[in-house]
């Protein structure tokens, strides 16, 4: 279920770009890409617009597991009422029948809205590795701050070079090397 | 954030495709023939009003009427303390025999009613744009802007109606002119407690008044965008005018919209009030102005037109249908619950007659103003699917139709109608108008309000996630 | 892509870089409390010992304390729960709807108006728990088997819809609450130096590191959940005014009450978040990320609503007039003429009138102004909801019922209490997390270069 591409361990050497520039971090990766270099992720500390749908990250199953969780927070919930309302003690209040009424909805629905909110979060929690207390597999202090990383594995396929000059080319800050957990700058 | 390629904002004129011509005569022509084979086979004796199953006096001997039967059976079924008990002495006027000609009228009145509604919306949602700074929405701006021409239109097809046939529609304005004594008869004591409000002079008065002062500033709010067009570049002087007229208008709407609902609609079940009522026939008309601005954009994109229009704003609109078909149901649940709940009876009579002598109405009225849009347009891909909004748009545009009927005929006629040819003749008759007349009024002006502030902010328009 | 027009101001002033962002944001945290900060808590904290008496003698006596009797069983106390709870939506309102709506400017102010909302449940929660008389057997409104007998909770009372709208609503904002603070508790984490602190934001950032895939589904999920709180937000409400609605007492039973309860709740809420932020902007020196802006769009929705609210009440008493029914036709004269017709003209004047001196662009642009403007709208929502409850209330169908109420010192503690609880949560977040979204501020900073 967690995302494969998350965790750095057990990785082959990493090629990391750091930029002080959106722009040139976007060109940069825009660039890799038309290149045919596999991205491993980009860190970056605030949300960029679209950078997933350019290092080719696959749409998110999110919206699929919300409208699951969605549907078992209803059916839970009428259970809930028909068991207890209809099946195991009716009651008489108000003259209201003992079936669906308008009288139910607003249970249904907060059910469902609960479900659906703590099932979507609990699977975004599970599928983005995200565990309380986790130690952080940073690349630098600053990734959170100010600085975007690109990070690329090395291997067979991949020309060391070419990705570091296509990273320089377009304004990186800084090149640096990851192999074995320790940073090398170039 | 500069990564986004430059567009062009070119102007585009549009011109009338000769399909587009024929779809609308065709739809118009349809309702005509409908309407006739209507008018043909319609049983020509006088139909009994409804309001007398209201009235505790007797039936004066018109009991062979079948459908004054059955209404007289219904309260007897179900609300045996109903109406007497509450309102005491509450003697119904003379029953009146309604010329079957009142089917045409009623059936006018639901079609001119929904498009007075639904274009009265389009113009508040240009309103809402130059109010909320959208602008997403600066691209799609004439679609809306054609739409709002058709008010006077329908307003004066509404008005036409009424003024021929209020006295067999509206049971208050034959009791008006009863002018019945207090003791006597026919005195209703509670229609004379409203004739301060439920009476013909501010029946015609207060709309005509109201809706001149909105066609007014409607059109001045063309203007204003017609003026930018042909301005210098980067001239923000019409958008700001823009910008205070939209405020002027939406405070004459907001605060009084609800009051032309309640003389044009609420009052035909006069003896029956809600508070929501205005706030949930503007979510009629909100929910349909924004499917008709879809099906209009749709449209237009599939010929070529709007360049500028990408899937996104697509997109949003089908957001907007989604989320206000939504809006449309919480605010039907709170009406509904809420009588429901409480059942008083001089409320529950409303939704007694609909829920027990109209139940098929009454769920295709939810199903396909609520559960259609809500699970045919929840997923992504739907919204971004021209043929599932169109196909889904169309369901929601004739769910609206069945929800005004419901709210118009039960009051008029009483239990045992349904929608037959003459319903469906004026709507498709009004509608093929309707159709044509928006076509011509986009023909008139430039397609893209090229000088907009916002013009580049929504051409690079990206709905995001 | 984001295409801002040049006609758009800009939302986040004085040049900043995403490094300044961090460094202006987490200074409070980083640093030792300043004596404003010190001299607010204390406050805060001696009002939440006025809590702790009043309800120390709540439980002590019994409710008896309470000037609550047989006409007017619901007094100060529901009233403070509604003030409370409409409060809260604005928080979950400005994250959710605002964000659906794509407006940029509520960047800089739903973290505090979340925090706000979660808080402002808080003190909600507080009165109809008390108000339940022996609170150690609350768990009786949670569907449970009854050890009694045989016996479930009612389905179709509005009062369980309560329990169940308002727990789903706190769970819910409190977890859209922290999805947003993780990407800026992993910041802080980065930036702290002490041992202990460095541990707890290691624990709450849950391994943040800001991958791209990892944002691209935490931009999806903030969508979704957005989606979702938007109708919530609406039911909680909704099922707020149920409470009264569903009843047949004349001027509780009016099909509008649920739209105009919600329309108010995003009135009093943005009130209230008017009020705090005025005041935080000046004290943490941050007006360049709460500009004039911010304030100008906050008081045009105050007006807005405010008008909403306003239709609301002219719409109700309108149709009560127009119904014929002289039960209501009375209630409405009641309020307005009637024995607390000072509660319902303080009503009309703070919510329908003062709100639409912001048509000026004095009034929505003036802090010190829009501060005044903020404590009276919140002032009115509780005359509000005063009105509401018990000029329906007091005079009932007999006449022999009739009685006139106003609150004991024990429920006017309660209501300066929950103050306390609101601002001493309020000032420990201030303290302890970033008050404004860091990560999403710094995306919109160099829209314009």
């Amino acid at each position: 279920m967690i995302d494969k591409n998350l965790s750095l361990r057990n990785r082959r050497k990493l090629l990391l770009g750091l930029f002080d520039d959106e722009d040139k971090m976007v060109a940069a990766t825009s660039a890799l890409v038309h290149e045919g270099v596999k991205i491993q992720d980009v860190y970056t500390p605030y949300p960029v617009h679209g950078l997933d749908r350019i290092i080719g990250a696959r749409r998110s199953w999110l919206s699929i597991v919300a409208f699951l969780c969605g549907l078992t927070g209803f059916s839970l919930a009428y259970l809930m009422i028909w068991y207890m309302y209809v099946y195991d003690w009716p009651m008489d209040i108000g003259n209201k029948p003992e079936r669906l009424t308008p009288s139910w909805v607003p249970i249904l629905f907060e059910s469902t809205v609960l479900l659906t909110a703590f099932g979507m979060a609990f699977f975004f929690f599970w599928r983005s590795r995200l565990v309380h207390g986790i130690k952080p597999e940073l690349l630098d202090p600053r990734q959170t701050d100010d600085l975007m990383i690109i990070c690329v594995e090395s291997g067979h396929d991949v020309n060391e070079s070419q990705v570091l000059d296509i990273m320089k080319q377009n304004g990186a800050a800084e090149l640096r090397t990851r192999d074995g957990g320790v940073s090398t700058v170039i | 954030m500069g990564h986004g390629h430059q567009i062009e904002i070119v102007q585009e004129q549009f011109t009338i495709p000769s399909k587009a011509k024929t779809f609308a005569i065709i739809v118009g022509v349809l309702g005509l023939i409908l309407s006739g084979i209507g008018m043909a086979t319609i049983d020509k004796t006088p139909v009994a009003g409804a309001h007398e199953s209201h009235a505790q006096t007797e039936m004066k001997g018109h009991e062979e009427h079948a459908t004054a039967a059955g209404s007289h059976e219904m309260h007897a079924n179900s609300g045996e303390t109903h109406v007497e008990g509450n309102f005491g002495h509450r003697a119904s006027y003379e029953k009146q025999n309604k010329p079957w000609t009142t089917r045409i009228w009623t059936s006018l009145l639901i079609a001119s009613y929904y498009l007075f509604i639904v274009s009265l919306a389009a113009l508040f949602f240009i309103v809402v744009q130059y109010i909320a700074n959208a602008g997403w929405s600066a691209a799609i701006k004439r679609v809306p802007e054609a739409i709002a021409t058709f008010i006077p239109v329908a307003f004066i097809i509404l008005l036409a109606v009424i003024v021929v046939a209020k006295n067999d529609i509206y049971h208050w304005v034959h009791y008006e002119h009863l002018h019945a004594a207090k003791g006597s008869a026919e005195y209703d004591t509670i229609l004379a407690g409203k004739s301060w409000f439920l009476n013909s002079t501010m029946f015609f008065a207060f709309p005509i008044v109201l809706v001149t002062l909105w066609v007014l500033i409607g059109r001045k709010l063309r203007k204003l965008s017609i003026q930018e067009d042909s301005a210098e570049k980067g001239e923000t002087k019409f958008h700001k005018k823009s910008i205070r007229w939209s405020a002027g208008f939406a405070v004459l709407y907001g605060f009084l919209f609800s009051v032309v609902v309640w003389y044009f609609v609420m009052s035909i079940d006069a003896h029956w009030y809600s508070t929501i009522f205005g706030v949930y026939n503007f979510a009629i008309g909100w929910v349909s102005a924004l499917t008709i601005i879809c099906l209009f954009v749709i449209f237009l994109k599939s010929q070529g037109f709007l360049k500028i229009v990408s899937d996104e704003h697509v997109h949003d609109l089908g957001k907007f249908m989604f989320a206000f078909s939504i809006f449309w149901a919480y605010i039907w649940v709170s009406q509904y619950l809420l009588i429901w709940y409480a059942h008083i009876p001089e409320e529950m009579a409303y939704y007694q007659i609909r829920y027990e002598e109209y139940k098929p109405y009454f769920i295709a009225n939810i199903t396909l103003n609520f559960f259609t849009p809500f699970l045919v347009l929840m997923m992504r891909n739907a919204k971004r699917n021209k043929m599932v909004l169109t196909i889904a748009g169309s369901l929601m545009i004739t769910g609206k139709f069945i929800d005004i009927w419901l709210m118009v005929i039960p009051g008029v006629y009483g239990p045992g109608m349904n929608i037959g040819f003459l319903e469906a003749g004026a709507f498709l008759t009004l509608v093929g108008v309707f159709i044509y007349w928006v076509l011509v009024a986009l023909t008139k002006r430039g397609l893209v309000p090229v000088n907009h502030p916002f013009i580049e902010e929504s051409a690079h328009h990206d709905v995001g996630v | 892509m984001i295409y801002d027009s040049i006609i758009r101001e800009q939302l986040v002033t004085g040049g900043k870089t995403a490094a300044d962002v961090t460094r202006d944001i987490s200074r409070p945290i980083l640093n030792k409390p300043s004596m404003a900060w010190k001299v607010g808590f204390t406050f805060a904290v001696i009002f939440l010992g006025i809590f702790g008496l009043s309800l120390f003698w709540t439980l002590w006596t019994g409710i008896g304390v309470w000037n609550i009797n047989k006409s007017v069983m619901w007094g100060w106390d529901i009233t403070n729960f509604v003030f409370w709870v409409g409060i809260g939506h604005a928080g979950t309102l400005i994250s959710a709807i605002l964000l659906l709506f794509r407006q940029k400017w509520r960047m800089s102010i739903n973290r505090s108006a979340e925090a706000m909302t979660i808080f402002a449940v808080i003190c909600a929660a507080m009165f109809p728990v008390f108000h339940m008389g022996r609170v150690w057997v609350g768990y009786w409104a949670l569907p449970l088997p009854n050890a009694f007998g045989s016996l479930w909770v009612n389905f179709n009372s509005p009062l369980l819809w309560d329990v169940f709208a308002i727990s789903t609503y706190f769970s819910v904002s409190l977890l859209f609450w922290y999805i947003g603070l993780i990407p800026d508790i992993a910041t802080i984490r980065d930036k702290v130096k002490g041992k202990y602190e460095k541990f707890w934001y290691r624990f709450f950032s849950m391994g943040w590191t800001g991958g791209t895939r990892t944002w691209a589904r935490y931009e999806l999920i903030s969508l979704i959940l957005a989606g979702l709180s938007t109708p919530l937000v609406l039911s909680v409400h909704t099922i707020v005014s149920t409470d009264f609605a569903t009843s047949i007492v004349p001027g509780w039973h009016t099909t509008i009450f649920p739209p105009y309860f919600v329309a108010g709740a995003i009135f009093s809420g943005f009130g209230m978040v008017a009020t705090l932020l005025v005041v935080a902007r000046k004290v943490m020196n941050y007006e360049n990320y709460i500009t004039i802006g911010h304030l100008d769009a906050m008081c045009k929705i105050i007006m807005l609503t405010g008008s909403l609210v306003g239709i609301a009440y002219l719409t109700e008493f309108f149709i009560a007039q127009y119904s014929g029914v002289e039960y209501e036709q009375y209630a409405f004269k009641n309020r307005a003429f009637g024995p607390y017709w000072w509660a319902y003209w303080s009503m009309m004047f703070c919510n329908l009138v003062s709100p639409q001196v912001f048509w000026f662009k004095w009034a929505r642009t003036t802090p010190w102004f829009i501060f005044i403007m903020s404590i009276v709208v919140n002032v009115g929502m509780w005359f509000e909801r005063f009105v509401i409850i018990v000029t329906s209330l007091h005079r009932d169908y007999l006449p022999s019922s009739w009685v006139m109420y106003s609150g004991s010192l024990t429920e006017v503690g309660l209501f300066l209490g929950t103050f306390g609880i609101f601002f001493t949560c309020f000032f420990l977040f201030a303290k302890f997390l970033p008050v404004i979204n860091m990560a999403e501020i710094k995306s919109i900073i160099r829209n314009r270069e």
